[in-house]
């Protein structure tokens, strides 16, 4: 069996990658009205995407341009999509080998029952990472995904990560690809059907089809795609409205500011701290959080420390909608309720009663609290009444979407729990149901 | 009468605003069987300008001559028309050769476009509806669009004046391309100073569009009065001019001849490999025109059915002529060959123009190459040819006006001045010296 | 040369009667040997720009913040 991805990360931007327009809104510019020109390149982007290609290990280039793809298809405003030449290339995460690293624009968002195309999300920047086709089976393929994600938060680029997958797996000559899987969780039953189905093909003495397969979240499927065009040929050119971008100097600056690589942080804590992988994981979020692990550490003994961190302090940040990039701790205070419990002096429950005490206290910095989570909640709902109708019928899964549906109205600045906990609340009015 | 008369007489009330332009709506009415215009606007107060309709003037229907528009109303303005503002009054969208495709001018999918002095004949493409309607005191201004001559052609075969800007100098946001490489927006009036006073309004970079940049601050007004000829160098590529037919021959002479009395220093020169500019864009360049034109058929414009029903449908002849040679060439198998050959020959023709410019501040020859022709005698192959020279300013990105210098066998003819990139006030000043002359 | 007016109407989805595509086969294989003259210009060696980064004055794009 042989494993491709090409994962499409959504870099948390302001505004779109040519316009000044922010999510869900439109111009002449993203919906490609007659006349309308880009505007110049989106900085956080192509930063982002230079960040991106250095912690994967890549050789990267020193100029980019952006060429035009061009394919026919309802949610792609111009007919072609705009998207660089190669940012980075020959990187690798862990032993999967990266192929490529480069910036694009997304297209809108094709709904293929109504037939309708919203345009709210095109020309919204996507960091596309392409994967050899080295991966051997789905875990692996999971797995992958799993380390990118924390990769991208640990590096300031996405968090929560927000992504599209493109896969291809062949388990025999034939390379069929499974387009636009939105979660890691679709990624492993997609592929897990795919296994499947095409094991029954070989085994019945059929021969499997080299297509596009379109993955059904609802049903855990894949389908043939009979509307898009497989079509080798783009027929690239050069997008003559837009200059070719010297990313040189920012990428030497990038580079200097360069924190350990996290994978490489994690082998060594492991290693010096003898922490559990689950507390190397927990305490390796942001370099930040990582690096007031290691004061800690120095203080008291680390696989306590770790164990602490994993166990008590992310459970009662993310309570509070609190990002530990964001956390700006008394660290004295912190220190004193450490000392306390690692002697023995206070109880756990009576150490996790102190720290919650502290954060009330608003020592640790909290996202804007003018976010009307609960409004958002309920437009989101108004929007999507019949998966709310699924939701309430039991399909618990569709939470997962809905809740993806509000952060993304709220900007992604409220953490998921909370956004979960104002939805339950708001269910708990019409029907008792738990999510 | 002069435009800039009229521009200060309507100012200073000497001259009443309401009247001319009721005379203007006359004109419209009087001559609507030349086409000049797709759609027409009540006059609000202002100077009248039309504005060619692959120019987006928001809340007014936007077709760019094509029927796949035919129902499309523009949501936003072109920075051009923004930048004009209300001083200005747009009395109508411009007729032109369908998304600007053509050199006759007479191909709107709207009604065809008549030469103003012998209806018989083309006006001139693809900007003609802007040229018929300043040529027959429909409108004082216009706004059109210049490619690879499609300000120029017009000018000379109705006798006005039109003129290519630098390349970069006037933002295209809002002109629906052509070429994106070359494409630029053209003001047009009866006179130079009329052309001057448009660019100093529309002039500039603009956040809009990359490929504007700040060039340094001109005033395109005043400046146009203390422009000399005397001592100026100017070229005369011989080769291309010995192309032409002989009475556009003559009136080029003419005008060279008046340069000279004004004291320009005259150098004529072959320059071998100028005459290939037309094969070496109607190869290369349809490759930017067909992805520009990929977005057409789409569910956005309306259409409910297959995109290729539409765009088969809808799309004129020439039109799917460039599609298919741009997708041609664009083709992995073909891009080598034919793609890359174009490319160079664009590349020649530039080191040319650039190396010629090196030593001289304007050169000089006839707009076009013959007078207008009659409606519908010219194949595609003959009628591109007709862009032999104003083609070489087009691809060399430089500023190029064309200003009327008698009539070739009864027929409008134009001079055509070209100077170095970011001279536009010296193009304009040599212009506005000599049209008085001509 | 070998040009499939069938595969070029599918690429552009252009769909055409067979008459249309006859005549606009007829006129593209004009116009392509019309072009042919570029031939004769000696290929350079200077280096392979494209035409639209010629234009510009300013080569090195800028960002939008």
């Amino acid at each position: 069996m042989k494993i491709g991805l090409e994962a499409h990360i959504y870099p948390g931007v302001p505004s779109k990658l040519f316009c000044a327009c922010a999510v869900p809104m439109m111009c002449p510019v993203c919906t490609a009205q007659p006349g309308s020109k880009p505007m110049a390149v989106n900085r956080k982007a192509v930063e982002d995407t230079i960040k991106v290609a250095l912690a994967l290990k890549c050789r990267v280039m020193e100029r980019i341009t952006f060429m035009r793809k061009q394919y026919f298809y309802p949610d792609l405003p111009a007919n072609f999509q705009r998207t660089s030449t190669p940012f980075g290339a020959d990187g690798g995460l862990k032993d999967i080998g990266i192929k490529e690293v480069h910036l694009e624009e997304d297209a809108g968002r094709l709904d293929l029952k109504t037939g309708k195309v919203d345009f709210g999300r095109a020309g919204t920047p996507l960091i596309e990472i392409v994967t050899e086709p080295c991966m051997k089976s789905p875990s692996e393929a999971t797995e992958f995904l799993k380390n990118l994600s924390d990769l991208m938060r640990y590096i300031g680029v996405s968090y929560p990560l927000r992504f599209k997958v493109d896969t291809n797996i062949s388990l025999a000559e034939a390379r069929v690809e499974v387009k636009n899987i939105g979660s890691i969780k679709g990624v492993k039953t997609a592929f897990e059907y795919e296994a499947q189905r095409q094991g029954k093909v070989i085994s019945s003495g059929g021969k499997v089809l080299g297509e596009t397969r379109h993955y059904d979240e609802d049903t855990g499927r894949t389908f043939s795609a009979r509307e898009k065009e497989t079509e080798d040929d783009y027929r690239k050119i050069p997008d003559a409205d837009l200059p070719d971008y010297d990313i040189s100097v920012a990428l030497r600056s990038i580079s200097r500011k360069i924190s350990e690589d996290l994978f490489e942080r994690r082998a060594r804590y492991m290693k010096t701290y003898t922490l559990s992988r689950e507390a190397c994981i927990a305490v390796t979020p942001t370099p930040g959080f990582a690096e007031l692990f290691e004061r800690l550490a120095a203080k008291f003994p680390p696989a306590f420390v770790g164990e602490w961190i994993r166990s008590d302090l992310i459970g009662e940040l993310s309570y509070r909608g609190i990002f530990p990039e964001d956390a700006k701790p008394d660290e004295g205070r912190l220190e004193s309720l450490l000392g306390k419990y690692a002697s023995g002096g206070i109880s756990k429950l009576r150490a996790r009663i102190m720290l919650r005490e502290l954060l009330d206290k608003g020592s640790w910095k909290e996202r804007p609290a003018d976010v009307d989570v609960s409004k958002a909640v309920r437009e989101v709902m108004e929007r999507h009444k019949d998966a709310v109708q699924k939701l309430k019928r039991g399909k618990k899964v569709i939470a997962d979407f809905l809740v993806g549906e509000v952060s993304q109205a709220l900007g992604f600045q409220i953490h998921p729990q909370k956004i979960r906990e104002e939805m339950e609340k708001v269910l708990e009015k019409t029907v008792q149901i738990k999510i | 009468m002069r435009t800039k008369d009229i521009v200060s007489g309507i100012k200073c009330g000497l001259l009443d605003m309401h009247s001319r332009l009721e005379e203007q709506e006359i004109a419209r009415r009087r001559y609507k069987r030349h086409a000049a215009f797709i759609t027409e606007i009540r006059s609000k107060p202002g100077f009248s300008l039309a504005v060619k309709d692959n120019i987006a003037v928001k809340g007014i229907r936007f077709t760019a001559g094509s029927r796949i528009l035919e129902g499309y109303v523009a949501g936003y303005d072109a920075t051009a028309v923004e930048r004009l503002g209300r001083e200005f009054s747009i009395v109508g969208k411009a007729s032109l050769d369908p998304f600007g495709a053509g050199s006759g001018g007479d191909t709107c999918d709207f009604g065809r476009t008549l030469n103003p002095h012998d209806i018989g004949r083309v006006p001139g493409g693809s900007s003609s509806g802007c040229a018929v309607a300043i040529a027959l005191e429909m409108c004082d201004f216009a706004l059109g669009s210049d490619t690879f001559g499609s300000a120029r052609a017009p000018a000379a075969f109705c006798g006005i004046v039109g003129f290519r800007p630098t390349y970069g100098l006037v933002s295209r946001h809002g002109l629906i391309p052509l070429c994106m490489s070359l494409d630029t927006v053209a003001p047009m009036a009866r006179d130079v100073w009329g052309v001057a006073y448009l660019l100093s309004h529309i002039a500039g970079p603009d956040k809009h569009d990359t490929t504007t940049h700040a060039g340094k601050e001109t005033d395109y007004r005043s400046g146009l009065e203390r422009y000399e000829l005397k001592g100026k160098r100017v070229l005369v590529p011989q080769n291309l001019l010995e192309l032409c037919d002989s009475g556009i021959i003559e009136c080029a002479e003419k005008g060279i001849g008046v340069m000279k009395d004004m004291g320009a220093k005259i150098s004529r020169m072959r320059m071998e490999g100028l005459e290939l500019s037309t094969h070496a864009y109607y190869l290369a360049m349809f490759a930017e025109f067909s992805s520009d034109m990929q977005r057409y058929g789409s569910p956005i414009y309306g259409f409910r059915g297959p995109v290729e029903e539409a765009r088969g449908r809808l799309l004129s002849a020439e039109l799917k002529r460039r599609i298919l040679i741009g997708t041609l060439i664009t083709m992995k198998e073909h891009r080598e060959r034919w793609y890359s050959m174009g490319l160079k020959g664009i590349r020649r023709v530039r080191m040319l123009m650039e190396k010629g410019m090196e030593r001289f501040d304007l050169m000089v020859m006839p707009s076009m190459p013959a007078p207008p022709w009659k409606h519908g005698t010219l194949n595609p192959v003959d009628s591109y040819k007709t862009d032999l020279l104003t083609g070489p300013a087009s691809l060399a990105g430089m500023p190029a006006v064309s200003i009327p210098c008698g009539k070739a066998h009864g027929l409008h003819a134009g001079l055509q001045i070209i100077g170095r990139r970011f001279d536009d006030l010296g193009v304009l000043g040599a212009a506005h010296r000599l049209e008085g002359f001509l | 040369m070998e040009m499939h007016i069938e595969k070029l109407c599918s690429l552009a989805k252009l769909q055409i009667g067979r008459e249309e595509k006859e005549a606009l086969g007829k006129d593209i294989a004009e116009i392509l040997e019309w072009v042919k003259a570029l031939e004769r210009i000696p290929d350079s060696s200077v280096a392979r720009r494209r035409v639209s980064e010629e234009l510009r004055a300013d080569k090195a794009g800028k960002w939008r913040d």
